[in-house]
């Protein structure tokens, strides 16, 4: 059989050596050493040594030519990096390990980094974006009035409106007819000139021109909604539609993956003048200019603040405190809400960094034990103090850049899962939201591995350079002189503290999962499908023309054989309903706070069907509920919580709406179920009120279905053709199945609490390791000791407690560091928390026990090396 | 000609080639094992190989591959004439310095 040397060693030999016949022969040398011991020994060994022999190669010859080209100096520094990394490469075992936690610290910063990068910092991809600048108001009188401001406050900054010096835009949904169906678009409106300052430039067809005034309006749509909704038709520029009553052209499609400012999918124009009159589509609006070469921020500002005082003094009922300041576009439309949470998990990552350094120069301090007389010999000789300190810090930095290396691999691993969890489908998340391994995070992780090799390596380096040449040249042949011991505990209880820290969060984070894989809403929502339709144009603003639809809509959906059940409803259940105060009749109550709450659902006939939740008492509601005498279905717990002494059935309840006004009582005639109308959020719930839909037809409604079989998306033509009957050009939204729209509430805990998971995991295994390491040559070092003591007829149990004690010491002290400081984190990791608290005594006992359960196995395997301890060879090294 | 000695090891190394009717590198290495008792990384091997052709003590030729070589051709080693002179120069002052010492390290000349 022939045996062939690894693959990849082979390349990089092919790469090192030089490629003349020394390089041939040695490549040759060393392929028959390997079938040599292949054949004589066993296959995995003889890998083993070429990959060695290969790498000690390297060294020799592929260091000296780089550093060669630095000059002397270079060389110095070259002979010591060439000592130093074959330091490395012939104590695998530490390396490794040394490697790969500062890989999961480095990778785990890259990661976060990346993160942090994604949400705050990529920009909307628009030309020199950082000169265009977002005017907001400011007045202390009205708070903040952030980016989106009423035409009022703003009419003095429209100047240039018109010739496109500003720029003006507003956002709405809108409901556009294609040839094929009708959809709703979010939409961007802007002033005529906004194309051009921005810079959107279409992939396809043009921008539309100022010129585009009369006429057919311009309608510019993103590449997903070409692909989606206008089947990627290759005659779309030019395509005639309308919207609403307007008549429309298509003249461009945007590239891939744009949807400015957040998640549009369509632009077009409104003339200069209905911004002027803040007749926009919300009747607000954002502003924007785009700075003149040469001018800057701060001269804008200044420019801004004087025009601000000038219409203050002319008057014009404008507030006194009225200012304006600019923000970037990325400023604009991030918020700040997720910040808090970002940095409790980049101080979490932090913290398994800096337990990776710990853990790393503990391994140093251990090896600078081994190495005492070599420091020695090194100062003896007249080594100058950088020539002691260098080798330390060499070593350190090359298991730093070799765990840069791995965890920025890691790290890209993460960010593509993440990527693909954070979809843009289920989180809604801004199109410039996006996560990714690049030139940036690059730096920021060759930075971090220099740091951490700094952190790493300067303790066991000055240690090193302290001690006096002639107190280890007596000793050098026996061990450690270099008194490791101190730092070595120090450096354990900060790994133990901060690695408990880590847990307390991914503890709750880990609970929080738990609670997520038990929620339950009362009710199957995977076979129901649901969609929504905005009944908002001029053409539906009589609640009558609403009422009408609705009612004949839910007729032709009961004609529908594919349908078992549906029904239509203000807001789905699961999903948040407001909760007003509740008044029961023949009921006084002393203070506001007596009155129950209420979560307000406004249904349709049949709406608990659909859920397959019959009623519990009484009726359903019927059509023609709400047009009469007014009635009302309440669920379980409100009926408890309204009628302590039963006798729900049949009383009257209203929703209080103040003192003085007065609601008009409803009867109840139904008790159902509880299907969680607030959803799984961290509220509790209070019970709902179920009110005839028809009774005040709402302006949006959503439609719910559920068919015989179990494929809900199966329902969605049946659905869109029982209302295209009814009101054709009418389109449905937000169509998606009524499981995919709770698990929407979710996504936030399941995967942000993933990934923390994911960093107590790191930490845990940091922890492990370096308790490992530690106890590990804490026996080694004292090898002759417990020898002796065994000679001398100590048991074993003995010798575990001498070495035992102080480990638990140590971790006991670290461990309680750590559950202090996750405590004071509590309120970081509340926005993580799920239905738990994040100061939660079970979530500490348990990231106790898991530590102590990790040090226990950590420990063992060296506290069986020190039973063996052999009296004989503790004596012979003597 | 250079009045450089050889050091340590490429005394060594030279020894070892000449007492090889065929010397390559895995056989030298080998030989120093074994009959030197002296272990050397085959890094360092090379380079002294390298560093002593340079001198002019050795010289190589090719052969062709073994089947085990995957292929690569390999270096058969001789030590030139310069590279005896070496050798016995570095002898005789080795045992002009011995001389007189018997009685100190007991006898045994190198």
């Amino acid at each position: 059989m022939t045996h062939r040397p690894p693959g990849a060693a082979r390349w990089l030999l092919e790469r090192v050596l030089p490629r003349d016949t020394a390089g041939e022969s040695m490549r040759g040398d060393a392929w028959e050493e390997f079938v040599r011991r292949a054949r004589s020994g066993s296959l995995h060994r003889a890998r083993l040594w070429y990959w060695r022999h290969v790498l000690h190669l390297s060294l020799r010859y592929a260091l000296p030519t780089a550093t060669g080209r630095l000059g002397e100096g270079g060389r110095g520094v070259g002979i010591e990096l060439r000592r130093a990394a074959r330091g490395l490469v012939w104590a695998p075992g530490s390396s490794a390990t040394a490697v790969l936690v500062l890989a999961m610290g480095i990778g785990l910063s890259a990661f976060m980094f990346s993160v942090i990068l994604g949400f705050f910092h990529r920009g909307l991809g628009l030309p020199e974006e950082e000169r265009i600048r977002v005017v907001e108001v400011l007045s202390p009188e009205e708070g903040l009035v952030s980016g989106n401001p009423g035409a009022a406050l703003v009419a003095p900054l429209m100047e240039g409106l018109e010739s496109g010096k500003v720029a003006a835009w507003d956002v709405v949904s809108a409901n556009f007819q294609t040839p094929s169906r009708p959809v709703r678009l979010s939409t961007t409106y802007l002033s005529p000139g906004a194309f051009r300052l921005l810079g959107l430039e279409p992939a396809l067809g043009s921008a539309p021109r100022r010129e585009d005034g009369g006429g057919e309006v311009p309608l510019v749509v993103s590449h997903r909604a070409w692909q989606r909704d206008f089947g990627g038709r290759t005659d779309i520029v030019g395509l005639q539609l309308r919207s609403d009553d307007t008549p429309m052209t298509v003249v461009g499609v945007m590239p891939p993956g744009f949807h400015f400012p957040e998640t549009q999918d369509a632009w077009t124009l409104l003339p200069a003048e209905a911004f002027r009159r803040g007749e926009t589509p919300t009747g607000r609006m954002n502003l924007a200019v785009r700075l003149a070469p040469g001018r800057s921020v701060e001269q804008l500002d200044a420019e801004l603040r004087t025009r601000a005082s000038r219409v203050v003094a002319d008057g014009a009922g404008l507030p006194s405190d009225l200012s304006y300041r600019s923000v970037s576009l990325m400023e604009r439309y991030t918020g700040s809400a997720l910040l808090a949470l970002l940095l409790a998990m980049a101080a979490a990552v932090g913290m398994v960094l800096l337990a990776a350094c710990a853990n790393v120069a503990n391994l140093l301090v251990a090896r600078a034990g081994e190495r005492t007389a070599e420091v020695g010999v090194r100062a003896a000789l007249g080594g100058s103090r950088l020539r002691v300190v260098l080798p330390f810090l060499l070593e350190s930095l090359l298991l730093a850049l070799g765990g840069a290396a791995l965890g920025v691999a890691m790290a890209y691993q993460g960010v593509e899962v993440l990527d693909a969890a954070l979809s843009p489908e289920l989180t809604r998340r801004p199109y410039f939201i996006r996560f990714a391994i690049d030139a940036p995070v690059l730096a920021f992780s060759l930075g971090v591995a220099v740091v951490a090799a700094l952190l790493a390596g300067i303790g066991p380096a000055l240690r090193a350079a302290a001690v006096p040449p002639a107190s280890v040249m007596g000793s050098a042949g026996r061990g450690a002189t270099l008194r490791s011991g101190r730092l070595a505990r120090i450096l354990v209880v900060a790994e133990v503290a901060l690695s408990s820290a880590v847990l307390v969060g991914a503890g709750v984070t880990g609970a929080s999962l738990l609670e997520l894989g038990r929620v339950d809403v009362g009710f199957d929502p995977a076979p129901v499908m649901t969609a929504r339709m905005a009944l908002v144009d001029d053409a539906w603003s009589d609640p009558g023309t609403r009422g009408d639809l609705m009612a004949r809509y839910l007729e032709r959906l009961d004609e529908r054989p594919e349908l078992e059940a549906a029904a239509l409803a203000a807001n789905l259940p699961a999903l948040g309903a407001v909760d007003p105060r509740l008044e029961v009749e023949g009921v006084t109550y002393a203070r506001d706070e007596d009155r129950p709450l209420g979560s307000v659902m406004s249904v349709s006939p049949g709406f608990f069907r659909v859920l397959r939740r019959p009623v519990v008492a009484g009726r359903d509601l019927r059509p023609g509920d709400g047009l009469a005498e007014r009635v009302v279905l309440v669920d379980e717990p409100l009926a408890r919580a309204t009628f302590p002494d039963g006798g729900a059935l049949g009383g009257r309840i209203r929703i209080h709406q103040g003192e003085g006004a007065r609601g008009e009582w409803h009867r109840i005639v139904g008790i159902v179920p509880d299907v969680t109308p607030q959803g799984l959020g961290p509220d509790t719930d209070p019970g709902g009120i179920y009110f005839p839909l028809l009774q005040e037809p709402p302006g949006f409604v959503s439609v719910m279905a559920r068919g015989p079989g179990e494929d809900p998306e199966a329902l969605l033509p049946a659905m869109r053709a029982a209302l295209g009957e009814v009101a054709p050009g009418l389109p449905l939204y937000l169509e998606a199945p009524l499981d995919a729209r709770i698990q929407e509430t979710l996504w936030f805990y399941r995967i942000f609490g993933t990934v923390f998971l994911g960093f107590g995991v790191a930490a845990l295994a940091m922890a492990g390791l370096g308790l490992h390491a530690v106890v590990s040559f804490s026996v080694t070092r004292r090898r002759t000791e417990l020898g002796v003591r065994r000679a001398l007829g100590a048991d074993g149990r003995g010798l575990v407690r001498l070495v035992g004690t102080r480990v638990v010491r140590e971790v006991a002290v670290g461990l309680g560091l750590g559950l202090t400081v996750g405590w004071l984190m509590g309120s970081s990791i509340q926005a993580l928390a799920f239905q738990v608290d994040p100061r939660d005594p079970r979530v500490f006992l348990a990231v106790a026990a898991l530590v102590g359960m990790v040090a226990l196995v950590a420990t063992t395997a060296p506290l069986r090396r020190a039973l063996r301890a052999d009296p004989v060879e503790a004596l012979r090294a003597e | 000609m250079s009045a450089d000695f050889p050091g340590e090891l490429e005394q060594m190394v030279l020894l070892a080639v000449l007492r090889h009717e065929e010397a390559f590198a895995s056989s030298i290495i080998q030989e120093l094992e074994e009959t030197a008792g002296r272990s050397a990384s085959r890094g360092s091997i090379y380079r002294t190989l390298d560093r002593m052709e340079e001198k002019g003590w050795i010289r190589h030729e090719m052969e062709e591959s073994t089947p085990d070589r995957g292929g690569h051709r390999r270096r058969r080693y001789e030590v030139t004439a310069e590279g005896v002179a070496t050798l016995r120069t570095s002898r005789e002052a080795l045992r002009n310095l011995w001389d007189g010492l018997e009685s100190v390290l007991g006898d045994g000349a190198p």
